[in-house]
């Protein structure tokens, strides 16, 4: 009696070397598309868009309608934009390492982060024996609320802004620092060495880098001298910051990204949350929606982070032909893509690597923007 | 605002600015009494809010909250022993601390009721750029000396920390490690 032969899968097309291609394809159009959209946003003098405000006219005038419209619209942003974030995050991931990254639910996986946000709130919500139950509990909230905050006075456009602070800069550097407490509450709560580890080295390097991050904003607010970020904004109407003040906007935008990084605690500064070293840190012992708000803060802080460096280097809203938000978006978005390249090229530093990069070579080089500022402001501005 | 809706909001903060502080001297916990302190200081920018000092709010959440609030609990978190929960409350001091606080308690009331306050509408209060920028002019002419003599005091006192800090390390440094996993042995 013989058998049947063996039957051999009949041979698939990896798809591979075509689907790179073809990522790699896609990704160049679009570089191509927004240096173009760039170039000739600097070429034309820059149209003020004004916008038929939809916002206005829902909200009406009432201030407590008024507020209450404008947390939930910011609110359901905040959470919406992240689903796109993190399928970009995992394409970019995936086409930097050579593989396809999400692709089986939705069109190219896009609806991959939606099927994991189910996922996640329909797990079991595990907190450990003997947790500090109380911090374990609050510490995700902690996390993102501040991060929800700032989104109050970022400029999606001239009017689409919740709340026009005057010392909007200054707000900003307030509510961040607020989220080491949360990671801060995690690595403890957890009652985890491993997240305690994390937590303490989150706090040290948010601590150490919000210094030179905040030198370098204020070297934004020397050159404009208003910290409202919308003035900011409107102030760059004859040429983005980072072009018109070069010689000293150069530095402090790179000083700016490196703080932001270390902020994000995003590679090469993901020492908080090493994988390898310390099983992703503080957020070890989270599960399903607590985990899921730990990164619902993370990359909605990313966008802020890059809408932030938007707003005070390129031009924040302005450019021509379209609408002021859709500008916003686009070079926020171009923005992001920086820190994820970086991320996925660049790898971990040591702590003490990141430490003394930190005071020994940002914080005496934001002092030097600084002043180099001021004397830009004195010499260049009559 | 309606004077009904001002007294709300006072009422409310001072609420959230107090029962947390009396939490803060309460529990046994030291980390729960830092995290404690989170409400109380933001009660108290919701204070400086309410009398339309803009700059101050701020820069209360940015240095209270962000930065000493911060740097209280990491340090606790880097210290031995901190969640005993045998360890005193007290110390033997009681009996000078009461007639002190009772005294400065009662100078304070005298004080608060002798103050000619302000009846009426209190004048419209300038816009947070301008306070900004009266605050910055101020601090670069009338008030240079003596924010100059705090900065030079803060200075010192870093000194001084570190200082300290190094001391100890002519001992050979002890094998044990640091427990800060409350109290897991």
């Amino acid at each position: 009696m013989s058998l049947p032969p063996l039957r051999r899968p009949a041979p698939t097309r990896t798809g591979f070397e075509c689907d790179r291609a073809f990522v790699a394809g896609q990704f160049a159009a679009g570089v191509a598309v927004l240096v173009a959209a760039i170039a000739v946003a600097s070429a034309l003098p820059r149209l003020p868009w004004r916008l038929v405000d939809p916002a206005l006219i829902l909200i009406g005038s009432h201030p407590v309608i008024n507020a209450l419209v404008k947390a939930l619209t910011v609110t359901v942003f905040v959470t919406i934009h992240v689903i796109f974030l993190i399928w970009l995050e995992r394409k970019f991931a995936g086409w930097m390492q050579a593989r396809l990254g999400p692709m089986h639910v939705g069109w190219k996986g896009a609806l991959q982060t939606i099927a994991d946000a189910v996922k996640l709130l329909m797990k079991e919500d595990i907190i450990p024996t003997r947790a500090d139950r109380v911090l374990f509990v609050v510490a995700p909230f902690l996390t993102f609320m501040p991060t929800l905050l700032t989104f109050m006075v970022l400029p999606f456009s001239e009017t689409w802004v919740a709340y026009d602070f005057p010392l909007g800069i200054l707000f900003v550097l307030a509510v961040t620092t607020n989220i080491s407490l949360g990671t801060l509450a995690a690595g403890w709560g957890a009652n985890n060495k491993y997240s305690l580890l994390g937590g303490a080295r989150a706090c040290a390097q948010v601590l150490s880098y919000e210094i030179p991050m905040a030198v370098a904003m204020l070297a934004v607010v020397t050159l404009e001298g208003t910290m409202s970020l919308t003035e900011i904004v409107k102030n760059q109407q004859h040429g983005w910051n980072i072009i018109a003040h070069a010689p000293v906007m150069i530095p402090a935008f790179l000083i700016f990204m490196v703080c932001g990084l270390a902020e994000l605690n995003r590679t090469p500064f993901d020492l908080p949350e090493a994988e390898s070293e310390l099983v992703s840190g503080f957020h070890t012992e989270y599960s399903g929606m607590r985990f899921a708000f730990f990164y619902l803060g993370e990359f909605a802080a990313n966008f802020f982070t890059a809408g932030l460096a938007v707003t005070l280097f390129f031009g924040g809203w302005m450019g021509p032909w379209l609408p002021a938000p859709i500008w916003f978006g686009i070079k926020t978005i171009a923005v992001v893509a920086l820190f994820m390249w970086i991320k996925w090229t660049v790898p971990r530093l040591r702590v003490d690597q990141m430490m003394g990069f930190c005071w020994k070579l940002l914080v005496p080089a934001s002092v030097v923007v600084f002043c180099a500022t001021a004397l830009w402001v004195m010499v260049a501005q009559p | 605002m309606s004077s009904l809706a001002i007294l709300g909001a006072f009422l409310s903060l001072a609420v959230l600015t107090l029962f947390p502080a009396v939490m803060v001297i309460s529990t046994r916990n030291i980390l729960h009494a830092g995290f404690w302190l989170l409400p109380t200081l933001i009660g108290v920018a919701g204070l400086y809010a309410m009398l339309d000092a803009h700059f101050f709010v701020v820069a209360q959440v940015l240095i209270y909250i962000g930065a000493i609030l911060v740097l209280i609990l990491f340090a606790l978190m880097l210290t031995r022993d901190v969640m005993n929960p045998r360890a005193p409350q007290h110390n033997g001091l009681l009996t000078a601390a009461v007639p002190i606080c009772a005294s400065l308690a009662a100078l304070s009331a005298v004080l608060l009721a002798r103050h000619p306050w302000p009846a009426g509408r209190p004048p419209e209060a300038a816009g947070a750029h301008d306070q900004t920028v009266a605050l910055g002019r101020a601090l670069i002419g009338t008030y240079a000396l003596p924010f100059e003599a705090a900065s030079v005091l803060l200075l010192a006192a870093l000194v001084g920390a570190i200082v300290l800090a190094k001391a100890p390390q002519t001992e050979p440094p002890s094998a044990e490690r640091t427990d800060c996993s409350g109290g897991e042995k």
